[in-house]
């Protein structure tokens, strides 16, 4: 195997706010190979989108990363510590190796400026290329992401499209310079089936054609199994499991892991009920976290042991692991 | 088009059309003036001949892509808006009197539970003002009303003095229900409900659902564009494209053997749990604007069966029994 495009190890970023510090990300690691869709998952709040800034270096204060080192390797094997890297360097690589997609579209776009413009610009920014070409260009991924009419709808304001619409653009943004690497926030949750259907097969596409990566996050592994090779789950800042879909999903080892995919509705046999697994209690406040494992107040397997913080266990094979002191023995959910 | 003749019927459309004429905004304006160009007078059709019942006590799912009707229909539905042709009843009583809705038995919930919820009042204001305004409860016994209407809804009563800022997502989608509840409605018209929120949090709104409907006797029409809940919460199921009804049925049935190609396309293609590394596959062509309708069946410029006489005439629903679809090429084919 490759070594992978992108490695984060032991990621801390930590908001140092008045009410104490909230450990958005707390000891998030994972990798990723080129070409390949990692899924991202945790509910609102577990600190998915903060782990996206983290490796984009957007991070707003009182945010800083405090801890991990996130690496990114270009094809020649060589390598850069994403973190160490200054404001400038990091800008040279936003929008051109690495992108964003943001939860939502209107932090990607400029509500003062066309669609076509901000394409365009986004082109110029970062490639050797005539403003036709940078056009074409522009052109050819808004029809890519689905949007009818490109050529006129360049002329249009932000404003003008739906949610939907400007979702599209923003990922045109994202897409245009084909980056080594696409983190995409929840894009496509809020949009409609056959537009959602549109874009993941877009984002297939590109990831088996140009060799792009993604990071794809989101609350819906019902996306994620079709699209990922690998998720990652999240629990209040730390990456609770990680595996290839198939066995992560048919053999959820994670409490937590297990009671979000029985959650998910319309799956299977309907129950005669119609009531559907519910996690017990709700999600704690990162600045009120129990001691130990985090789940511990939800968890239906905790024991005492799990007053102390279990740590990510890798499998000796390298593709499964695990936080966990009473993992479940594998079986289907 | 009852589903079942024994089942009281409580809500009736019929031949609903809505067409939205849009006046000048601040852009056109500006177009106008600057180009000199009068941008042509949009009118969209958003609803065309839609018919419709609701029994009680059932659950009717109400699915389709983002823009073909569904808020409309709902709206319409509970007497938020006047559709431009058809007749809506309620208990064989129009839903609307004048520009007001007419019936507190008609409730909707809408997606963004936190927009809705007025910043500057109290969880105890929001749930009890629109009861005492409607003389259903009397001002003195105002905490112990909100606090029943709190258990309902599993919250402690001591957040009733709370502003809505200070609750989750879920929270507040949560007080949402209880006020609606507040007004001790029949029938309540979800409009992508739990759409934004965690699929921990929407199990257990989809649950409070299902545990007021057992409670209450409750019947709901239920608008998503999540084929996964759908499927989980309705008795029944409506299809719609561009305006119009393309598929109905029971839901079991429906979501086992689809008719109309374009809820095959549908369901074939989305994504769900059990589907591991799907390729997948776009339904062809562009969503048509609505300004500019298809002739003919709607769906024709994306559907792989299309004939040429498709684009000549609008099909209407066909089909035995409860199960109806618009295609009658497929019903040839059958
Ligand atoms: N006030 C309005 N003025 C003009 N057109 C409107 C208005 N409200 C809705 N429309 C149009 O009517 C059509 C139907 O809109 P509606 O909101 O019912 O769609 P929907 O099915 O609920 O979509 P979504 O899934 O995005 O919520 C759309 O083309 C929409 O743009
Ligand atoms: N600017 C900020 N200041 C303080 N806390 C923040 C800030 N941004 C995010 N957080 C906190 O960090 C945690 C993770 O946030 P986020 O990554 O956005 O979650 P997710 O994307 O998984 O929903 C949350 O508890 C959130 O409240
Ligand atoms: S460590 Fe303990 S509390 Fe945490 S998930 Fe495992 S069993 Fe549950
Ligand atoms: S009527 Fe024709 S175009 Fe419409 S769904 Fe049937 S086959 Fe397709
Ligand atoms: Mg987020
Ligand atoms: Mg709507």
């Amino acid at each position: 195997m490759n070594r992978p495009l992108l490695e984060v190890r032991n990621l801390q970023t930590h908001f140092l706010t008045s009410m104490g510090a909230i450990r958005a990300v707390d000891d998030v690691s994972f990798s990723l190979q080129r070409g390949e869709v990692l899924g991202l998952v945790g509910e609102s709040g577990s600190g998915k989108t903060i782990t996206g800034y983290s490796i984009l270096g957007v991070v707003d204060e009182p945010g800083r990363i405090v801890g991990g080192e996130i690496v990114l390797r270009d094809t020649e094997d060589g390598e850069v510590v994403l973190n160490h890297l200054g404001e400038k360097q990091l800008r040279r690589l936003r929008g051109n190796r690495i992108a964003m997609i943001m939860q939502d579209p209107m932090m990607s776009l400029n509500p003062s400026l066309r669609i076509g413009t901000q394409l365009v610009e986004t082109v110029l920014a970062h490639r050797q290329a005539s403003r036709s070409e940078a056009e074409r260009r522009a052109v050819d991924v808004m029809r890519r992401v689905g949007i009818p009419d490109p050529e006129q709808r360049m002329q249009a304001f932000p404003h003008e499209f739906s949610g939907g619409m400007r979702q599209r653009v923003a990922i045109a943004i994202a897409l245009i310079n084909e980056p080594d690497l696409i983190i995409a926030d929840e894009p496509t949750t809020a949009l409609d089936v056959t537009t959602q259907v549109q874009i993941l097969s877009e984002v297939q596409k590109l990831a088996r054609e140009t060799g792009t990566a993604w990071i794809w996050i989101t609350h819906d592994l019902a996306v994620v199994a079709g699209l990922a090779q690998h998720i990652a789950v999240m629990y209040a800042g730390k990456v609770v499991e990680f595996g290839a879909t198939e066995d992560l999903l048919d053999h959820p080892r994670h409490p937590y892991t297990r009671g979000l995919i029985a959650s998910i509705p319309g799956e299977g046999e309907l129950a005669a009920d119609r009531r559907l697994h519910q996690i017990p209690g709700n999600t704690p406040s990162l600045l009120n976290l129990p001691e130990g494992c985090a789940f511990r107040t939800r968890c239906d397997r905790a024991g005492a042991q799990c007053d102390i913080q279990p740590m990510l266990e890798t499998s000796s094979a390298g593709d499964r692991a695990l936080r966990c002191w009473h993992p479940l023995e594998g079986q289907s959910p | 088009m009852t589903p079942d003749a024994k089942i009281e019927t409580l809500l009736e459309m019929q031949g609903i059309e809505h067409v939205f004429g849009r006046r000048e905004d601040w852009v056109d304006k500006g177009v106008r003036l600057i180009r000199g160009k009068r941008t042509a007078p949009a009118r969209v059709r958003a609803l065309n001949g839609v018919d419709l019942t609701l029994g009680k006590g059932e659950v009717l799912g109400i699915a389709g892509e983002s823009g073909c009707g569904k808020s409309t229909l709902g709206r319409a539905m509970v007497g938020l808006m006047h559709p431009t042709g058809g007749s809506v009843t309620y208990r064989g009583q129009p839903v609307m009197r004048g520009r007001r809705p007419l019936h507190l038995k008609l409730q909707m919930i809408f997606q963004d539970s936190g927009s809705v919820l007025n910043p500057r009042l109290r969880v105890k204001e929001l749930i009890g003002e629109g009861p005492i305004l409607h003389g259903l409860l009397a001002r003195r016994d105002l905490e112990d009303f909100v606090a029943d209407q709190l258990e309902t809804v599993g919250m402690a009563p001591d957040v009733m003095n709370r502003y809505p800022h200070q609750f989750s997502g879920g929270q507040r989608q949560r007080i949402n229900v209880a006020r609606v509840l507040a007004l001790r409605p029949e029938t309540i018209v979800c409009d992508e409900s739990v759409a934004a929120l965690d699929v921990s949090i929407q199990a257990q709104i989809l649950n409070l659902f299902m545990d007021l409907k057992d409670r209450f006797g409750l019947t709901y029409a239920f608008i998503s564009h999540d084929l996964g809940v759908l499927r989980h919460i309705s008795d029944r199921i409506m299809v719609m494209y561009l305006g119009r009804v393309v598929e109905e049925g029971p839901a079991a049935e429906v979501f086992a053997n689809p008719r109309h190609p374009y809820t095959r396309a549908l369901l074939e293609n989305a994504p769900r749990l059990s589907r591991r590394n799907q390729i997948f596959q776009a339904v062809p062509g562009e969503v048509p604007s609505p300004l500019n309708m298809p002739s003919g069946c709607a769906f024709h410029t994306r559907c792989a069966l299309r004939r040429p006489e498709c684009s000549l005439s609008v099909p209407n629903l066909m089909g035995t029994g409860a199960h109806r679809h618009a295609c009658p090429i497929v019903e040839a084919a059958a």
